[in-house]
């Protein structure tokens, strides 16, 4: 056969040469630079006869006598036609190709024209999140893509974000969506280890047709991000982005008590006599102290990012160096980063090419620890009191000094000084990850691209605690005999993959097209982790487990797991009008049984441009006008390794070695799946002056891997299981109208709105709720995902200023129990709606681009709001208090106030302390100006822009005590849902920053 | 051509070759349960799982300690603590508190007893099988008579339609058990107890059951459940099988830094690699002092007398501004981190104590007072031998000794119980004086009469086992 083909195509290719009669040269240059273009294909229309302009940009082609058409084309420009006519020279000019680049949207193991898609996939384009004063590429999603939701874990330098694509579909396993760079997957703790301005563009694949490719990993979404590879630019470019800012905490709502205030408020209450308090107010030991000023500094960012990029005959390459440092706002957080990368790829023939990605990053972070008492910073501020100092003071007000000279640092009534133990009890892990592959593709017959990529996801966790010797932590947990105590900890994940694909495109008649992917997949992951800890220092100058008198404790462990999989998918269209594809995969998985080790998931959708219809030539208006739908299905895994097998494992009773149950079998245990549908329009109408797109899905999530409740008397407390079902529903609009489009001047507003319903259908567990971990939030059938569960505040007695509850029956009572508890209907931590809207607008050389983040009809169990203002007295009002915690009942009669705090008043967990948090925030402002070409000329260069940006400069809270952008309570007590309760983390920032781009 | 050919002969090679046997990954550190118990070994190991047990937070290792403590009139809430168990400590228990981690743990013990049950035909008859099997039997036995002190009416108060708890004999997970009969259930702890002493050896070191300490708990078991003729048998095959008495008064403070073994029947060995933090329940102690959660009733602390040794376990100090009375009994062990000591689960003087109440309940003052006397003889620096008390006067001497001798070791709530006695607390304050912030009126007692001295069914549980009846207190 190919012997045929070989000889039909020499016999073409002699007739034509014979036709031929004479010869046309000329130079393709390019239009920006004026300088030839190498590598440019030239080709006789019609004819094999083609070829390729020299290293200056000249060709030479044979033509038949009357000339014909020449076409050339080269990647990343537009495609020229030009008729020869008589001409013998023929030069050509020719321009990037904007409107294809933007065009082409990256899905799985694939690109697709935008107008061809027949998915809700969303983009988001590099330059969207370069330049900006946040470490982490999850964190600059935010309000960049309608339906994802993207919530910062909390403020801290470098910290995590929450994503969620579609609502959310698990309750035991991962919410995250699966998160892919250059075809290799991430963990979340990663994102942070990127350079954003590495970025080339992120796909969001959200239905069941982008997704199920991915099977078993994909249900929560996909975010696929391709970094650069030089193909933007095809002089060599360098690059150099700069900025500097500052950050601070989010300013709050309320004020909280100072010296005098805070005096009155514990002799109101009882917690304290006159006379103490007016000992303490004529103290000079006890100076008024603001300790959000003593614990709080102001942070900064600085980055510097250099980059190389350009693409030769053969090769095209993009590298990179970049920094990014923080200091966080609190003493002892930071995060300091260092990457680099080197993107290559190299043509060795007409159908072979290789390359590789690679980044390789180290970055550093300082803790505060993220708990829900006086070790946290972010606690500390507000329960210090104003009367107690950061420093022991004597009678005069001068600070006492220890036997080295040094202040002492006053532990306060909390028994700690948290300004000590940032010093003296820090915390700090170092990441390196070196992420990256090799590929090659190989095109043997036009249309047909295979593609085999070998992956690398190595990353070393180091991470070190000290309690310094002395430190007033070691007191506590110490041993006297052997102070100070240390931990390391040392980590090291290698994660490899292989990835096989072939994909051919062909057209067998005039106007079909059909496009075939298969590929194969193969992940395995392998995560060795050991920990030593020692104790008994020389002093907290030496940090190595050498110098301590006693190792204390050690470990090491191993965890594995693997994927295997098969994927195929079919695309055909008609005329680039009508269009349909196909998709399934077949994922094995390492994590399950024998019995349920492979799971199957497929997804078919179609798509119609209605704008290309003969009915619709005489519409003018519209200029683009698709419908599109999908249905389909996809997987999530559970988080546990080994989940289905009933195991025994081992431990230590005085010091020899034990054997105890460890986990429950499951031998039907398998992939929680989701089941999708949506639907979709795109439009653009008045010449996409006015564009968008509407869209709305289902996503039914069933076979929940869910760790059911067991009778404790078997003395296992659950085991996962495969049980229940939810649904998710919502409507996703976006749209983006050029109001203005000039040379000089242009003005577009954007806006993004998705909503989210949710809801439990089934629980399998006998019709009873499941409780959360939380405490405060529940699962029932009927009832939306995480619903809050609680006993409901019935106000103040305004004869004796008791706090009153309702019985889970309606009654009014004065005492407080859990059993009155009731499923808040309603009311749930996922905001029901969300989006952005701002405007981007430019004039000469000046732009300025504003974005607002909103969300809301999501409601948060306030903690920090229970303790500073409605501590009742108790425990909790020896703390500081807001100002307003003065507002309690003093006499019969008084409404609208507080309950009578007391010494032996509780303060009893009730929806009194649920808040609804809606708000909206502008996140990111953006003013930059370009030099003028004219300027540029003179110097040289390409681009210079300076910009300064704001971020979170101003926020709408209509109801929320405090930042009403809630994303985790507390790392250190886990236990609760996003957004669910707030418990003192690393606050939000707001801050400035400016910097300079220039283009050589 | 020919190249083109070559590598997509090597492409597909390689894409096609199965990678499905790399998806069968094993567990660095586990194995399969069906292949746990094989060898000698194998039963060793998990044996010592099950003593593991009883060192969890909320058992021996810290809460089953404190909780009967702080549920009586020995403790009270220090203003100037964490608040912690503060609901117990005001009689709030309700389905969410009530003792879920405790309730939790005991039958995890019991679940690792029953695997080595449910196997032992594993292994030959013979003296090493039986010592695993005594073992594990008294273990299962302890660990419901700790459930059914906790949540059932004691035996001797109980009407017929009065229930005991759940007395689980398999591994079944799926089970979802309803409860059983007071009388029936104490009778299966009695079963037993009674089979382990039969198998179990004289000695397996320190940290593990042996004949002696087995008796000891079915005496515990029996004065609780109201046998007094049966207690006094247990208490004398104690003492004769152990062939040694309570610690001596110089030997008592090392006790409790772990020092000596004087007079401990049974305990629970906390290694600095287990780092269970026993006595962090009591008090934290830090370079400004030490911060207590709970502090001595005062009423109840000024029955330690200056001649009493137990009075060691005070100390008193100053915590922002305020002296309060410290208690230091598990404070620390020389070279181990603070808190950490061993979990003394029964000792000789309960021993004798027991001996002593079941005489004088049957009228045997004679020997009830000998007994006693050993016990307070090393307690009291110039006690005068013997004692002189009798009638009534020999059983508040035994009832006070029994309340000094066994403070904060997790008796208090379960002697008031089976006596059928309320709560009554000092109204006094929580400073060393008896200054300072008092129990709220309304946790100074609580009646004998009152439902929650059989704690509530935790709600997880109700909830996930239908068959599982709520107690009075439940409602």
């Amino acid at each position: 056969m190919k012997k045929i083909l070989l000889t039909c195509f020499m016999l073409v290719f002699v007739l034509y040469a014979w036709a031929q009669d004479r010869t046309v040269s000329g130079t393709v240059t390019d239009a920006d630079t004026g300088e030839g273009l190498p590598g440019v294909n030239v080709l006789l229309k019609g004819t094999g006869t083609g070829v390729n302009t020299d290293l200056d940009g000249n060709y030479k082609i044979s033509v038949p006598s009357d000339g014909g058409t020449l076409v050339f084309s080269f990647i990343g420009m537009e495609k020229i036609e030009v008729e020869v006519g008589a001409r013998s020279v023929v030069d050509v000019q020719m321009k990037a190709d904007v409107e294809q680049l933007s065009e082409v949207v990256v899905t799985g193991y694939g690109a697709v024209k935008r107008a061809d898609l027949t998915s809700a996939i969303s983009t988001v384009s590099g330059e969207d999140i370069q330049s900006q004063p946040i470490a982490g590429i999850d964190n600059l999603l935010q309000g960049r893509s309608p339906g994802v939701q993207v919530i910062n874990q909390n403020g801290a330098p470098g910290a995590n974000a929450y994503i969620r694509v579609r609502g959310v579909g698990s309750v035991n396993a991962s919410n995250e969506p699966l998160f892919i760079i250059d075809g290799i997957q991430l963990t979340s703790q990663q994102y942070n280890a990127l350079n954003p301005n590495d970025v080339q563009e992120i796909s969001i694949l959200k239905d069941a047709a982008a997704t199920s490719i991915y099977g078993a990993r994909a249900s929560n979404g996909v975010v696929l991000v391709t970094t650069k590879d030089g193909s933007q630019t095809k002089k060599p470019q360098i690059t150099y982005r700069f900025q500097y800012g500052a950050k601070e905490m989010i300013p709050n709502n309320f004020e909280m008590m100072n010296k005098e205030e805070k005096l009155r408020y514990e002799v109101e209450v009882g917690l304290r006599t006159e006379e103490s308090a007016d000992e303490l107010r004529n103290s000079l030991a006890a100076p008024d102290t603001d300790w959000m000023d003593v614990l709080l500094r102001r942070g900064t960012v600085q980055t510097h990012d250099l980059s190389f990029a350009g693409n030769g005959e053969k090769s095209k390459y993009f590298f990179s160096f970049g920094t990014y440092d923080e200091e966080g706002i609190s003493v002892g957080s930071n995060f300091n980063r260092v990457t680099g990368r080197a993107n290559t790829e190299f043509e060795l023939t007409d159908y072979l090419s290789f390359g590789n990605t690679l980044t390789v990053t180290n970055s550093s972070n300082n803790q505060t620890r993220d708990r829900n008492n006086v070790q946290n910073p972010f606690r500390a501020m507000y329960d210090y009191n104003p009367y107690e100092p950061e420093f022991i003071l004597d009678e005069e007000g001068n600070r006492e000094l220890d036997e080295n000279g040094d202040p002492i640092y006053n532990p306060t009534r909390q028994g700690f000084s948290i300004g000590e133990a940032l010093r003296n009890n820090p915390e700090e892990e170092r990441f390196t990850n070196a992420i990256g592959n090799v590929f090659a593709v190989v095109e043997p017959i036009e249309g047909l691209r295979l593609k085999s990529v070998a992956g690398i996801n190595y990353r070393i966790r180091e991470r070190e605690y000290y309690v310094h010797p002395g430190s007033i932590l070691d007191g506590f947990v110490g041993d006297p005999a052997a102070p100070g105590s240390k931990t390391d900890n040392f980590d090291v994940r290698n994660q490899v993959n292989w990835t096989n694909t072939a994909n051919y495109v062909f057209t067998p008649i005039d106007g079909h097209t059909i496009g075939l992917v298969a590929g194969t997949e193969y992940i395995f992951s392998d995560i060795k982790q050991s920990s030593i800890s020692s104790k008994g220092f020389p002093s907290g100058d030496f940090t190595t487990h050498d110098n301590a008198s006693e190792v204390t404790n050690g470990s090491t462990s191993i965890n594995q797991w693997s994927l295997w999989s098969q994927f195929g998918q079919v695309s055909y269209n008609l005329n680039e009008k009508y269009f349909a594809t196909g998709s399934i995969r077949r994922d094995g998985s390492s994590r399950f049984g024998a019995d349920q080790k492979y799971g199957v998931f497929w997804a078919a959708s179609a798509g119609w441009n209605i704008h290309d219809e003969a009915f619709m030539d005489g519409v003018d208006a519209v200029s683009q006008f698709k419908i599109r739908g999908s249905v389909g299905t996809s997987g999530n895994i559970p988080n546990e390794l080994y989940a289905s097998r009933g195991f025994y494992g081992f431990g230590s009773y005085n010091n020899t070695v034990t054997r105890i149950p460890t986990q429950l079998e499951n031998r039907d245990l398998k992939w929680e799946e989701n089941f999708n549908y949506s639907v979709g329009i795109d439009y653009g109408i008045f010449n996409n002056r006015f564009s968008g797109s509407v869209d709305y899905y289902t996503r039914h999530t069933r076979d929940l891997l869910f760790n059911r409740p067991v009778s404790r008397t078997t003395g296992w407390s659950s085991r996962l299981e495969n049980i229940g079902e939810i649904v998710n529903k919502g409507v996703e609009l976006e749209f983006a109208f050029d109001a203005v489009r000039s040379n000089d001047f242009t003005f577009t507003l954007l806006g993004s709105f998705a909503n989210n319903e949710n809801e439990v259908l089934d629980l399998q567990n006998e019709g009873e709720d499941i409780v959360n971990f939380s405490g405060v939030s529940l699962l029932r059938e009927g009832l939306k995902v995480n619903t809050y569960y609680l006993v409901r505040y019935a106000g103040v007695n305004p004869a004796n200023g008791e706090e009153l509850f309702l019985t889970a029956d309606g009654e009014v009572t004065n005492i407080w129990s859990g059993d009155n508890a009731v499923a808040i209907e309603g009311k749930t931590p996922l905001p029901t709606y969300f989006g952005n809207f701002g405007f981007n607008t430019a004039f000469k050389g000046l732009a300025l681009n504003v974005n607002f983040y909103y969300q809301g009809g999501n409601y948060v169990y306030n903690t920090a709001f229970a303790n500073q203002q409605l501590a009742n007295g108790n425990n909790s009002a020896r703390n500081n208090q807001r100002v307003d915690a003065f507002n309690y009942w003093k006499e019969p009669g008084d409404v609208g106030v507080l309950p009578k705090p007391g010494v032996n008043v509780q303060t009893y967990t009730s929806d009194r302390y649920l808040q609804r948090a809606d708000f909206i925030r502008l996140r990111n402002i953006n003013l930059s100006y370009n030099l003028p070409e004219t300027v540029l000329n003179l110097a040289r260069l390409k681009q210079v822009q300076v910009f300064v940006q704001a971020t979170n400069l101003w926020t709408f809270n209509p109801f929320f005590d405090g930042d009403p952008e809630v994303g985790r309570g507390s790392e250190e007590s886990d236990l609760t849902n996003l957004g669910e309760i707030t418990l003192y983390t690393f606050p939000n920032t707001r801050g400035v920053t400016a910097g300079l781009n220039i283009t050589f | 051509m020919r190249k083109i050919i070559y590598i997509l002969g090597l492409f597909s090679a390689f894409t096609f070759t199965a990678c499905e046997d790399d998806l069968n990954l094993e567990p660095f550190d586990a194995l399969d349960t069906s292949s746990a118990f094989e060898k000698n070994a194998d039963f060793t190991q998990a044996i010592r799982g099950v003593y593991r047990s009883l060192l969890n937070a909320s058992y021996y290792g810290g809460e089953f300690y404190l909780l009967p403590d702080v549920i009586s009139d020995n403790l009270i809430i220090s203003s100037e603590g964490r608040t912690s168990y503060s609901g117990y400590y005001l009689f709030q228990q309700n389905g969410e508190l009530a003792w879920l981690g405790f309730f939790n743990n005991a039958h995890n013990t019991i679940l690792r007893t029953n695997y080595i049950i449910e196997n032992i035909d594993n292994l030959e008859d013979g003296e090493f099988k039986n010592n695993i099997l005594g073992q594990a039997l008294a273990l299962r036995a302890m660990a419901h008579f700790d459930l059914g002190r906790v949540y059932s009416t004691p035996p001797q108060f109980a009407s017929g339609d009065d229930l005991g708890m759940v007395y689980v004999t398999e591994t079944n997970a799926g089970l979802k058990p309803a409860r059983i009969g007071v009388s029936e259930y104490f009778s299966l702890i009695e079963q037993d107890f009674t089979q382990a002493v039969g198998l179990i050896n004289a000695d397996n070191g320190t940290g593990f059951l042996n004949k002696a300490s087995v008796h000891g708990l079915l005496a515990r078991f029996y004065l609780y459940t109201g046998q007094d003729q049966k207690a006094i048998t247990s208490a004398d095959n104690t003492i004769a099988a152990t062939g040694t008495s309570v610690a001596t008064f110089d030997e008592f403070p090392e006790v409790w830094d772990d020092q000596t073994e004087a007079g401990v029947l049974f305990k629970v060995i906390n290694t600095d690699l287990d780092q269970v933090r026993i006595g962090v329940v009591y008090n934290q102690s830090g370079p400004d002092g030490v911060r207590d959660e709970y502090v001595p009733d005062f009423g109840f602390f000024q029955l330690f007398g200056t001649e009493d040794i137990r009075s060691t376990w005070f100390e008193q100090g100053q915590f922002a501004g305020n002296t309060y009375n410290h208690i230091t009994k598990y404070l620390q062990r020389p070279g181990s981190n603070q808190a950490i000591v061993d979990a003394k689960v029964l000792r000789m003087s309960e021993i004798y104590l027991t001996k002593a109440e079941a005489h004088a309940n049957l009228d045997q003052d004679a020997q009830a007072l000998a007994a006693l006397d050993v016990v307070r003889t090393e307690r009291y620096d110039g006690f005068v031998l013997p004692g002189t008390e009798a009638g009534n006067a020999l059983d508040d001497a035994i009832a006070l000794e029994r309340r000094l001798e066994l403070a904060f070791e997790g008796h208090r709530h379960f002697d008031l119980k089976r006596k059928n006695l309320p709560i009554v607390r000092t109204d006094a304050g929580d400073e060393a004086d008896g200054g300072g912030i008092a129990p709220p009126p309304n946790a100074l007692t609580l009646p004998a009469s009152s439902p929650l001295w059989q704690m509530p069914i935790p709600q997880a549980e109700l909830n996930a086992n239908p068959n599982m009846q709520p107690n009075p207190s439940n409602n």
